[in-house]
């Protein structure tokens, strides 16, 4: 029955996808855009490990159109921090991201945490879904300074930020309608997620002392 | 014989397209569900598929394709209302539950729609396999994901590289 699927498929792992087929298994043969496809779907540190299951899974892991910040496993900020960064500036360089998403709730103490950093960061590789979840016991430094995104689509009501531009080009926040016009600066989005949702929300996220934060606009 | 010849004609039957399998046998279904394939639709908006013609889909086999069009039939009307925003919750629950109930197969099968959902470019169908195998190896070291997949075994030379990768990346294993 495998070996009978097997043979109707593009075989594109030469002998290795024989010799895998033979043995009545061919996933060794996906096509590398299929993996990258897969290593989406999991949180991140998984993600980087699978850069040692194959010899030609190493290097898949830092193209993914899709980067999940999730499910962390490391004790303090000062960790967390190492590892996204590592995670973001190991990526392909020039390679975009469609989706990135920071889920970062499992971490009270956030304080230098490099949040702002990271979005900005995603920002740069064209992302055009980005999510930020955290909850924080301190104030949460985020950047002060203007963040212009000619992709920047609409703000989710659970305030996170969704970038787009293969879709309606639709900023919820300043309602300019026409391509290319929003240029809303994250201060200003930070500031509407507070005031919209009446409550200390920030980006998916709960941040106390609001208004030492909004002193930063 | 429904010539394509006004377009897509709203009122009245639906119109039906012809999918040819690898090994000859021919599937017909409305031209909505065989369009969630980003491959088949030009195609189908062209007119083709139509009449006595039919689609040839000379890598998808009788098995796998009849898998795909269940999918596609299941997803077609929700995809017409443009995603779902339309659709009620109790829609989009049953539409979940049938997909998880959907990629609950062998792996062989498995591997079979991952081809097909990838050479035909059906969104869905793509993220639905490729979370499903997301979820068999989540969680795993790479030897048990190798074994999972049912990968051989690596040769010396390989087990050697994958050490010193290990060593390079980890940062990741703390």
């Amino acid at each position: 029955m495998t070996h009978h699927l097997f043979e109707g498929m593009p075989q594109r792992c030469g002998s290795n996808a024989a010799s895998s087929a033979s043995r009545g298994d061919p996933f060794h043969a996906l096509p590398d855009s299929v993996v990258q496809h897969v290593l989406g779907f999991l949180p991140a540190g998984d993600t980087v490990r699978t850069c040692v299951v194959a010899r030609r899974w190493h290097a898949l892991w830092r193209s993914v159109a899709r980067l999940r910040i999730v499910d962390v496993e490391v004790e303090d900020v000062w960790s967390l921090n190492r590892f996204v960064n590592r995670v973001l500036l190991l990526r392909e360089p020039g390679c975009s991201l469609e989706e990135c998403e920071f889920d970062i709730r499992g971490f009270s103490d956030l304080y230098r945490v490099c949040a702002d950093q990271w979005m900005r960061h995603a920002l740069i590789c064209n992302v055009r879904v980005l999510q930020l979840r955290l909850y924080a016991d301190h104030h949460v430094h985020l950047g002060d300074w203007p963040l212009l995104s000619r992709h920047l689509m609409r703000l989710e009501p659970q305030a996170s930020v969704m970038l787009g531009h293969h879709h309606e080009r639709y900023c919820n926040f300043c309602d300019k309608g026409e391509p290319g016009d929003c240029t809303c600066d994250m201060s200003i989005i930070y500031y509407a997620s507070g005031r919209r949702n009446n409550v200390t929300v920030l980006l998916g996220g709960y941040i106390q002392e609001r208004s030492e934060m909004l002193s930063y606009i | 014989m429904a010539a394509p010849e006004s377009g897509d004609g709203n009122n009245g039957a639906a119109r039906m397209v012809t999918l040819i399998s690898s090994d000859n046998t021919r599937f017909e279904v409305e031209a909505a569900a065989a369009s969630l394939s980003q491959t088949l639709q030009l195609t189908i908006l062209d007119g083709g598929g139509g009449g006595g013609d039919g689609i040839p889909l000379p890598n998808v086999d009788s098995a796998t394709l009849s898998k795909v069009l269940e999918y596609c039939i299941k997803h077609a009307p929700a995809a017409a209302n443009g995603g779902a925003p339309n659709a009620t919750a109790v829609d989009r629950a049953e539409l979940e539950r049938f997909d998880n109930e959907f990629v609950n197969i062998d792996q062989s099968v498995l591997y079979s729609l991952i081809m097909a959902a990838h050479n035909l470019e059906i969104e869905g169908l793509q993220s639905l396999v490729a979370k499903k195998v997301a979820d068999m190896i989540k969680g795993k070291s790479p030897m048990e994901i190798r074994r999972t997949l049912g990968f051989p075994d690596p040769t010396p030379e390989e087990q050697a590289e994958m050490n010193a990768h290990m060593l390079e990346y980890g940062w990741a294993y703390e």
